[in-house]
């Protein structure tokens, strides 16, 4: 068949061979199919309004890790508010939120594993991530290693002070590079474990009367605790903690631990478990080569230790970030991503130079203004944030600037300033390094 | 869109309204099921791949400086996303050439024909063209995830059609006439 190469037939042609009415968009069912992302998108807000330094790469690893673990500690808190709550619970089981509290404060190392049903099966389950922390007297982390993903992108976490080292394993590939704030970030995690500060949680629940809890002895002699929060404890529960899920607990009944916790939700109308939190260990004696920093000898290594940053020379503090800012800019438009990975605090030469051509498919062209630097206290006594307008070109050829200051006189409107942070190097005070905000 | 107001979604979304992002998705929903499909060539397909673009734009939200170029930068994540599911269907086999093997049985040989004719564009040509008559998208709806003017959307598909002519009357999809 054949037709006249005319305007209307060829609109007809084509809106024939590919138009389909497009229904409109169903967000609530797209939020039901894509709740991991919710979660991400939460936890990313509960740590924007925290205030939390992000540390690009590790950083977010570490808080996803420690947010997932902030749901265990809100179900500790909820599991004790129902001991406490229901004292001889609903079958009479003696059991007391005093005696896990108690047996929190003896713990001085803890192995966690998390683990997500498989969605087309779910007898098969999938380890999410795995983490073990060494505590001090008080609880505070000294160390830690996270392990998580599956298959290629099963990755490792090692943790001390404010250095981490990662590894991929799938091509044996090392990166080493500072935390900052890193004893902040783990004692904040570690804190999420802490039955006595749960306990205080629970006790506001209690108070308020915002949950129902059950308590009953398992066949093998384990208390299980079903805690379902009520629609009005929204105002009080931490993040990711829901209003819509019940958590099932297993508390060792020898050492009154948890053992295990079961999250549920509802799809299609019905509970379905949705994520299983296993404490696999309490202060069983630490293998040390878990929380090893050094490489084995030979292993590629990404040092994003030593040799960063710019060097502060004889420039005033200001300055010096600023310049770090500059150089910075100047790297990307030689496109010399070596230089400007080590002047970032995030990614490697490798993952700049994908971010911006094939993620953002842009190439940085011209440096048009570095503005005088504010000082940021949320970056430490030396830490800046540094007012910046560079200018690109899109895979169109177009060119735009980007980060434009309103007073700049190729920029007019009320157009907030573009900011990078810029802070020395962690154990480098001469050093300086851009963490963020570019 | 884009427009002031769809900045301040923007920008409600990075504050964490959620209901925002929803507003926004349903605002591009057609537009951009239409570029994974100038992708993918397979309705089902590119609505899949819109979801996951979406999913990757919320977890993307918060690095989205430019507020007002929402529409162009979810547009380039579901190009993304699109192309990644097309290599992948390629390299398991399920289709050698997205745009020429109907997934059922196909009836409309003149329409299987256009469609084997718009695989032979470009991808920015196919983009716009599909763009235009997937779900009768205006220029300005074009204009706001192609990042153009809507003069520009204009001018790109005029000359994406005549190439798409002349390839159809190459193939004699079509006979030369006016």
């Amino acid at each position: 068949m054949k037709a006249q190469d005319d305007n209307s037939q060829m609109d007809e042609l084509i809106s024939r061979a590919v138009s389909r009415p497009v229904p409109p968009f169903d967000f609530d069912t797209w939020k039901l199919e894509h709740a991991e992302t919710l979660r991400e998108y939460r936890r990313r807000m509960a740590d924007r309004e925290a205030g939390v330094s992000r540390i690009a790469g590790i950083g977010s690893i570490i808080m996803r890790t420690l947010t997932d673990k902030a749901a265990i500690a809100v179900i500790v808190v909820l599991v004790l508010m129902g001991v406490g709550w229901f004292l001889t619970g609903d079958s009479g089981v003696a059991y007391a939120l005093e005696q896990t509290i108690a047996a929190n404060r003896q713990v001085r190392f803890l192995h966690v594993r998390t683990l997500d049903p498989d969605d087309e099966n779910p007898d098969v389950w999938e380890n999410r991530q795995e983490l073990w922390a060494e505590l001090g007297e008080k609880g505070a982390p000294v160390q830690m290693r996270i392990e998580e993903g599956l298959g290629d992108s099963f990755r490792v976490i090692v943790l001390q002070g404010n250095l981490a080292i990662r590894w991929r394993p799938a091509n044996d590939e090392y990166d080493s590079r500072h935390v900052y704030n890193a004893d902040a970030e783990m004692q904040q995690a570690i804190s999420m474990f802490d039955p006595r500060a749960a306990a205080e949680t629970v006790d506001r629940l209690v108070e308020e009367n915002k949950a129902d809890v059950r308590t009953e002895t398992t066949e093998t002699g384990e208390i299980r605790l079903t805690v379902s929060p009520r629609s009005d404890a929204v105002d009080v529960l931490p993040r990711p903690w829901r209003v819509d899920h019940t958590y099932v607990i297993l508390v060792d009944p020898v050492t009154r631990l948890f053992k295990q916790i079961d999250e549920y939700g509802v799809r299609d109308g019905r509970s379905v478990l949705q994520m299983r939190f296993e404490y696999l260990d309490y202060n069983e004696a630490t293998d040390p080569k878990l929380f090893d920093l050094e490489p084995p000898a030979g292993a590629a290594l990404d040092d994003r230790v030593t040799g960063i940053g710019w060097p502060q020379g004889d420039l005033s503090d200001a300055a010096a970030a600023a310049e770090t800012v500059r150089q910075y800019i100047t790297a990307k438009i030689e496109r010399n991503y070596e230089l400007a990975a080590r002047l970032h605090n995030g990614q490697s030469a490798a993952e700049l130079q994908k971010w911006d051509e094939e993620h953002l498919e842009i190439r940085y062209t011209r440096l048009v203004w570095i503005g005088e630097p504010i000082a940021d206290p949320r970056a430490g006594d030396r830490g800046f944030q540094v007012p910046y307008t560079f200018e690109l070109e899109t895979a169109d050829g177009r060119r735009e600037l980007a980060g434009p200051p309103s007073e700049h006189p190729e920029i007019s409107g009320p157009i907030e300033h573009m900011k990078a942070s810029v802070r020395p190097v962690a154990g480098q005070p001469d050093r300086w390094i851009i963490t963020g905000g570019i | 869109m884009p427009d002031s107001s769809e900045a301040h979604l923007v920008e409600a979304v990075q504050r964490g309204d959620l209901g925002s992002f929803g507003e926004l998705c349903g605002l591009y929903y057609k537009p951009m099921v239409a570029i994974a499909y100038s992708v993918l060539g397979d309705h089902q397909l590119a609505e899949d791949a819109v979801q996951e673009a979406f999913a990757r734009g919320l977890r993307g939200m918060h690095s989205l400086r430019r507020t007002e170029c929402f529409g162009g930068w979810l547009a380039r994540i579901c190009r993304n996303v699109a192309v990644r599911m097309a290599k992948a269907r390629r390299r398991d086999g399920n289709a050698a050439d997205m745009w020429s093997l109907p997934a059922r049985p196909e009836k409309d040989e003149v329409g299987l024909a256009v469609r084997r004719c718009l695989g032979r564009l470009k991808a920015r040509d196919r983009e716009i063209m599909v763009l235009k008559y997937y779900d009768n998208l205006s220029h300005d709806q074009i204009a706001a995830v192609l990042r153009l003017s809507p003069a520009a959307v204009h001018g790109r598909l005029q000359r994406a059609r005549r190439r798409l002519a002349g390839v159809m009357r190459r193939e004699g999809v079509v006979e030369s006439g006016s």
